[in-house]
Parts: C-alpha cells; structure tokens; sequence
C-alpha cells in the first residue's frame, strides 16, 4: 500500500516536473493576464483575501518578410505593370501595425521606373498556452478582448491564416472558428480538419503563432531606353512597426521585361533609266514609280545596274516595319548619300520639277523639293554628308521625321545623271 | 414559577449583556497585494534601481509581489496561513521569498507544503529504479506562509519574485 502510495505520488509530481521543462524557455503572448491571487486563514476559519492582475507586454521582434518577382513584355512606357507581393508573417508575441514602403533600388534601360502599392496591415499573434490538437491550439484571453465565441484574439480572427512552427514542420492554416474557455481564460482556435497537422506535431504551451497576410505592389517600367534590350528593376520592401525592427525584402532576381527590337526591311534599289537593263529585277513598278499600282513590270536591282556616263540612274529606297515588333517606329528619316564626285546633283524628273518621289505609309504619292534643311520635308545639301535626308512616315514634315506604324512602309526615289 | 421565569430572564440578560463583547473582541485581518518591478533609472549621474508599480511587463521581467496584512482587529489573530499560488505564465526566482514566520512551498498546486528540502518526487531511472528528487525552484506551484499570531493592531507584509515566461 505504502509503495503504491509512493508511485501515485510520483507521477503526481512529475506531471508538472515534465510540464516546467517543455515551457521553461517559452515566452508569454501579449495581452495576457498575470493574475495573483493570495488567501489568509486565521483562527481556523477566518480568511481574507486580495489579488492583482499584470498585463504582459508587447515584445517587439523581427517580421518575417519576402516578395515575389516576375516577368513581362514591355509594351510602352509604365506597361506592363509587374504584380510583387510582399508576404508579412509576424513573429512577435502579440497584435502589431506593420507598414509596407516599397522602393526602387536599381533599374537598367529604362527612365522613370517606379513601384507603387503600399498599406499598413495590423498582424495578430500569440503564444500558446495549453495544449492543442489536431486542429486547433490554446492561447491566452487578451485582457479587454471579447471573450463570445469567434471573438478576435489577440488580432487572430475567423479567416486570418496563421503560422507557426513544430518539430521543423511549418504549418499555414486558416482559421475558422474561436472559442472562449472560462475555467482557464482562453481561448481555443479552430481551423478546418483539411487542414489537420500531424498528430505528433500538436503543439504543447509556449508556441508562437503569427498571422500571415500579404500586400500587394506593382512595379512600373518607365521608359525604355533601349528598345530590344530587356527592362529590369530591383524593388525593395521596407516593413516597419512602432518600436519593431525594421526588415526588408528584395526582389532577386530583378523584375524583369523584355523587348523585342522591332524588325526594319530596309533596301535600296536602282535601274539605269536611260539604257534598261534586261531581266527580273526584285522591284516592279510601272512605266515609272510614279505610276506606281504596286504591282507594275518595271524591273529595279539590288545590284548589277551598270550605266555610262550621261546616263540617269533611278534609285529606289524602301522602308518598312515589320515581322515581330510590337512597336510603331518612330523618329523616321530616309538619308542617303548622292556621291556627286561621280553624278549629278538630283535631278527634278517629278511632277513639278521635283528631285523626290515619295510614296507614304497609306501608300500615297507625293513628289518633294529637296532644298535647304528645314525648308521642306526633304532636303539636299551637296556638301553634307549624307546630304539627302528625307523625313517620313505619319506626321512627318520639314523638321520633323514621322512614324512608321507596325505593318507599314514607305518608298523614296530620286534620279541622278552619271557624270 | 415565577421565580424560574425571573431567573431565566436574569440569565438571558446576562447573555446578550456579554455578546457585544465576545463579538468585539475578535480579530480582523485584511491582506493586499502590490505588484511592482524594478526599472533602472539615472540620479545625480548614477544609475539606480527603483520599484514601481508592474502594470505591464515583458516576458523575462520580474515581478515583486509583497503581500501586506494588518489585524485591525482587537485580539491577536493565531495560526495565520498566507497563502499564494505562483502566478499562471510566471516562474518563482529562488530565495526571493521572505523568510517570514515558517515558509514552505508546494508542487501539487496547494495539496501539499513543505520546506524546500523536503520537497521531492520520485522518477524512474533509465535502470528502471525509482530515485527520489528534490523539485526546483521553477516547479513550485505555491508559496505558504505560517504566522503563530499577529497581535491586534498589528501588521506585516511577506513577498516574492516571479519572472514572467
């Protein structure tokens, strides 16, 4: 009797022996009441009593902080806009205000990069304070806070998702349910059984459990500089907290857009007006260019044209924006050199005794006075190298050049005479 | 008959005559608790500690509890127990409490107190034997002070430490 007397009284006292040594590092969630209550007897019978109640603090503590990157196709200036998101988890003891600064920190190829979003979350924690389950885990009843069922503890409520950490297993679940426990003053906090932990991975007392929310940025590209060149650039998120210290995140590797360069079809060709050459050619027009249907016989070459002196050589040059670019080319100017070492100054064989034939984007026909530089929308200087510009393409005109839209072209003529 | 009617109304009289008194003379012992901790402050250069009130504290923090009891009473209050259970979320610090009247401590959460030394269990060894421990001091559960008496008019405080896990 006396030994099983013993035996009982061993585990009675080891219980909270083995209790004392799984939570004796632990901390205590913020908010939580300290409550000491001491009771006098005297005179076998008599008692008075008295009590006092400490409030646990907020222990400042690091968030844990990280973003996500991405990857688009620059379309234009800010364009795309790229989706980084900043995950907070806190790893504090108790509810806090985080606020979430993003900033640019690097960029290449581009001007005007920029990062926008921004917000202040409040993150509920705790630490635990009995024992769990599967589906579940115990903390401490804020002082002030609610104590109804589905109440917010300690900033946790119904669909906040919450973190924490056992035996190295990570666990993310959502919260589903709270509910208040008078005998103890705590709170049980329920999520869904899909979301069950390991049975050994119950959590005893002194976890702690932070909530996990997310905050949306948006990263801009500016302005390219480069086009064809890829777009990058670095954001950073800074996350602060009242007396907290600050952590960051940064992108790595760098959001990124990239640029395909746009495709020209650039060529110029030639056909000795006086003396025809026979064959193909690569280039058909009528009679003339300025008869041009698009789908004429008169043959031009890349190359092979051969002429004497006195001779009028026609040269054709064409321009066009095509194949994969997704961008209208701007800024568009024709310039060639006449080598007037070897023939004429252009010669004015157009409608209206004008050096250029000029065919625009719609395909409309126009001839031009090829003068001083600025004096019309083409110009011919002999001694400027090159000294025939001609400004082309939507809106082009005597000083400045136009737009060749995706998918269009222009053409340009003009003859000169052997010397 | 008369004579016991008057003998019974001398002796009720007499009763009710000495109940104010039995009644008056009795002890009345109140208890209060302050919680306070200890923050270091700067004076005429120096660095010093000070108690002041522990409305909030950090997990780490100590707190000082001292327990104040007055007899306001007329007679001496005997056999008084202070009794005060180590606060859920702390920790007792050894040797903080005072070494008042007799002090003993529990490990059962108040069933039972006995001087530190005295205070073991018993564990299975890896061999299978069971040996017998001395509990620490961050497994006290209770802290008990025993007072022969407190004279009326008279007054005392006790304390102790905790640290806040």
């Amino acid at each position: 009797m006396r030994a099983v007397m013993k035996s009982l009284l061993a585990l009675v006292l080891a219980a909270p022996a083995v209790l004392c040594a799984q939570i004796a590092s632990a901390s205590t969630a913020a908010n939580t009441a300290i409550v000491n209550r001491a009771v006098l007897s005297y005179n076998g019978g008599l008692t008075a009593e008295s009590s006092v109640t400490v409030k646990v603090d907020l222990v400042p503590s690091t968030p844990n902080v990280t973003i996500t990157r991405g990857d688009a196709s620059y379309q234009g200036p800010d364009t795309p806009g790229i989706a980084n998101t900043v995950t907070i988890t806190s790893s504090a003891n108790g509810p806090a205000t985080y606020t979430v600064t993003p900033s640019v920190t690097a960029s290449s190829n581009s001007t005007g990069a920029s990062v926008t979003g921004g917000t202040s979350v409040v993150l509920g924690a705790s630490i635990t304070a009995g024992t769990g389950s599967t589906t579940s885990i115990v903390v401490p009843a804020p002082i002030g806070g609610a104590v109804s069922a589905d109440s917010e503890v300690n900033g946790i409520a119904v669909n906040d998702i919450i973190v924490f950490t056992v035996n190295s297993h990570t666990y993310t679940p959502k919260v589903t349910s709270t509910q208040y426990n008078a005998s103890n003053n705590t709170f049980t906090i329920y999520w869904a059984n899909t979301e069950a932990i390991a049975a050994g991975d119950v959590l005893g007392a002194g976890v702690q459990v932070g909530e996990r929310q997310q905050v949306n940025l948006t990263a801009k590209p500016g302005t390219i500089s480069t086009l064809g060149m890829d777009i990058t650039t670095t954001v950073k998120a800074d996350v602060t907290a009242p007396n907290f210290p600050t952590n960051s995140a940064t992108t790595a590797p760098a959001n990124k857009w990239t640029s395909t360069p746009p495709t020209i079809t650039f060529q110029k060709y030639s056909r000795n007006v006086t003396a025809p050459m026979t064959g193909t050619g690569t280039a058909h027009y009528n009679t003339s260019i300025e008869g041009n249907t698009g789908a004429g016989s008169l043959p031009y070459f890349t190359g092979g044209v051969t002429g004497k002196p006195g001779e009028v050589i026609e040269y054709v040059v064409e321009a066009s924006n095509s194949g994969a670019s997704t961008f209208d080319l701007t800024s568009c100017a024709i310039s060639d050199y006449v080598p007037t070492s070897y023939v004429t100054d252009p010669l004015t064989p157009y409608t209206g005794s004008r050096q250029i034939f000029y065919i625009d984007t719609n395909g409309v026909t126009a001839t031009l006075t090829a003068g001083a530089v600025g004096a019309n929308q083409a110009s011919y200087v002999a001694g400027n190298s090159p000294n025939l510009v001609v400004n082309v393409g939507v809106n082009a005109n005597a000083t400045t050049p136009g737009t060749i839209p995706i998918g269009k072209g222009v053409t340009i003529a003009y003859q000169v005479k052997i010397k | 008959m008369k004579r016991n009617i008057s003998l019974a109304t001398a002796t009720l009289t007499l009763m009710l005559a000495a109940l104010p008194l039995a009644a008056w003379a009795q002890p009345k012992v109140t208890i209060s608790i302050k919680a306070e901790k200890e923050v270091s402050v700067t004076a005429k250069g120096k660095a010093v500690k000070k108690r002041v009130a522990a409305k909030g504290v950090q997990p780490g923090e100590e707190i000082i509890y001292t327990l104040n009891y007055v007899n306001s009473g007329t007679e001496a209050a005997k056999n008084v127990v202070i009794s005060d259970p180590v606060p859920a979320g702390t920790q007792y610090i050894p040797g903080s409490a005072s070494e008042t009247g007799e002090l003993t401590f529990s490990i059962d959460k108040g069933k039972t107190f006995k001087k530190p030394t005295l205070l073991t269990y018993e564990v299975k060894a890896g061999t299978g034997k069971s040996e017998k421990k001395v509990a620490s001091p961050d497994e006290y559960t209770d802290v008990r002070w025993t007072i022969p008496q407190v004279p009326a008019g008279g007054k005392g405080a006790v304390s102790f430490k905790v640290k806040v896990k």
